[in-house]
């Protein structure tokens, strides 16, 4: 694998900032901490929706965390080969449920910000949960299914988060 | 010497196919059924024996002729031998682009788009980049040493022979002329692009999208140091003519400007091998299970499977499809700009050589 590294050290790499999870010696080797972006083209999802999902993905399981910083609309939009304003449509959403923010400079970093607890959020929450879960029910999903259910997404995301 | 880089020109054409990655071929976006298959080998292996009858036919033109029509040939030949190379790669890719047709409809994967974020990225140094500006001033030092020494007339071209045929009075315009206004924006010209093919985004395959994107990576270091070890000649290569005509080295010398170059071809075909058109070839032991999605068909992007045109984005260079390296999206204005620049600062050189004589 040596072969490939032609530089020494990495000391002015092209990096999205702060390195996001642990190394500075990555690029060098498959780990985890390179995140995938997918988007199904096929799917009736739109696909800024998608991008967001992925992200909040991301930052559910622990991969994203506070102050890691995202690629610029441009560059993801040419990364997915997908349109640039759809990349920062998703990226407006998502900055403006407070998950990431965008500085003066465009620079766009994962806020870390926990808006539990606050008023609008734990309103906006529990409104969400309640029409979901009245459509499960109306779907006839029993109780206990639907108790199950919430058991096992919240373990996968923190065994996820555990994996990292 | 022509006849050197005829050769290894001939052989980098014919082996293209072979370093473009598997499921990217003659500018055709391949289905994962015909990746490898039956029938694109033999279109790949016809295309290469083809090109290299060809090629043998216009060298032994080239070499049969040459002493009769020296002067027609050089100012249409090349325009005649890139057409018909050209057309024998259509040919081809016509080919492909049929054999994708017949199998159109096994392929019925949903598509995906994939983006790898995070850590990987480009392992170079910047400061190499001072480099061949060091070398610059070297020459600037080095023709201020020797500038008492140089004649009050001194010549500035000479013939095949090695005679003198045009002059220039000394100045400091006409002895630095050249390798201000030519060194200094060719390097100003290659470092832009290399800074800049950094960030030039992988093909999308969405089978592998890990992988890929560490080997795009890779590359595009690769690409990044090559293209300054390739500035550090061409400079060296404009300095060592421009010493021919101050007299530092005598006009049968004059051959020696063009060797660093010659050295340089065989050294990029070589990368070319070593790692494949965006570095396909590299990290083989890395393994990715490849998923089921197929990627999006970005054929309609590409023009004759060449020129890519898409307004939808907005980078400025992507890798190329047939060939080792990077080309325009000519959908980006910034692409016409610079296509432009070499002519811009060919017209300066030649107003200030022209006021100078």
């Amino acid at each position: 694998m040596s072969d490939v590294q032609v530089g020494n050290r990495r000391t002015n790499s092209v990096s999205y900032g702060r390195t996001i999870g642990t190394g500075r010696n990555l690029g060098r080797s498959m780990k985890n901490n390179e995140l995938l972006i997918a988007i199904d083209l096929a799917s009736e999802v739109p696909i800024y929706r998608q991008i967001g999902n992925c992200i909040v993905g991301h930052i559910a399981t622990g991969k994203l965390g506070e102050g890691d910083i995202l690629p610029s609309s441009r560059r993801l939009s040419s990364l997915l080969g997908v349109n640039y304003h759809t990349v920062n449509k998703a990226y407006e959403i998502l900055s403006r449920d407070g998950l990431i923010h965008q500085d003066r400079r465009k620079k766009i970093t994962v806020s870390g910000r926990k808006l539990a607890g606050t008023k609008e959020m734990d309103s906006d929450w529990i409104r969400r949960q309640k029409l979901l879960l009245s459509e499960a029910v109306s779907n006839g999903f029993a109780r206990d299914t639907i108790m199950d259910g919430i058991e096992k997404i919240m373990d996968s995301i923190s065994q996820a988060g555990d994996n990292k | 010497m022509v006849i050197f880089i005829l050769v290894f020109l001939a052989i980098a054409f014919a082996m293209i196919p072979y370093l473009t990655p598997p499921y990217i071929q003659f500018g055709i976006r391949l289905p994962q059924s015909l990746v490898d298959s039956e029938g694109v080998i033999d279109i790949r292996r016809k295309y290469r024996n083809y090109s290299v009858l060809l090629s043998a036919i216009i060298i032994a033109l080239f070499v049969i002729l040459l002493p009769y029509v020296a002067v027609v040939m050089i100012s249409t030949v090349p325009l005649l031998v890139v057409l018909a190379v050209f057309f024998l790669y259509y040919w081809f890719h016509r080919k492909v682009a049929d054999l994708k047709r017949s199998v159109q409809d096994e392929h019925q994967y949903p598509a995906a788009s994939t983006a790898v974020i995070g850590d990987i990225q480009e392992n170079v140094n910047r400061l190499w980049l001072l480099v061949p500006w060091f070398e610059i001033l070297i020459f600037f030092a080095v023709g201020i040493l020797y500038y008492p020494s140089i004649p009050q007339t001194f010549p500035t071209h000479f013939t095949v022979s090695g005679t003198p045929d045009q002059y220039a009075t000394k100045s400091v315009l006409s002895v630095f002329g050249i390798l201000f206004f030519a060194g200094v924006p060719v390097a100003v010209l290659i470092e832009t692009i290399s800074v800049l093919s950094l960030r030039v985004a992988p093909f999308q395959n969405s089978r592998s999208p890990r992988k890929t994107a560490k080997q795009m990576a890779a590359f595009n270091s690769i690409i990044f140091y090559a293209l300054l070890g390739i500035l550090l000649v061409i400079e060296l290569s404009l300095f060592l003519s421009i010493s021919v005509t101050w007299g530092m080295l005598p006009s049968s010398y004059g051959f020696v400007s063009i060797l660093p170059v010659i050295f340089v071809l065989p050294f990029i075909l070589a990368i070319s091998f070593k790692t494949g058109q965006t570095g396909w070839k590299l990290f083989p032991q890395a393994i990715e299970t490849p998923s089921e999605k197929s990627s999006p068909d970005d054929d309609r992007f590409w023009k004759a499977g060449v020129l890519y045109y898409n307004r939808e984005d907005r980078s400025l260079i992507v890798p190329k499809r047939f060939g080792v390296g990077y080309t325009f999206n000519f959908a980006h204005p910034v692409s016409w700009v610079v296509l432009a620049l070499p002519l811009i600062v060919f017209a300066i050189v030649f107003l200030m050589v022209s006021k100078v004589v």
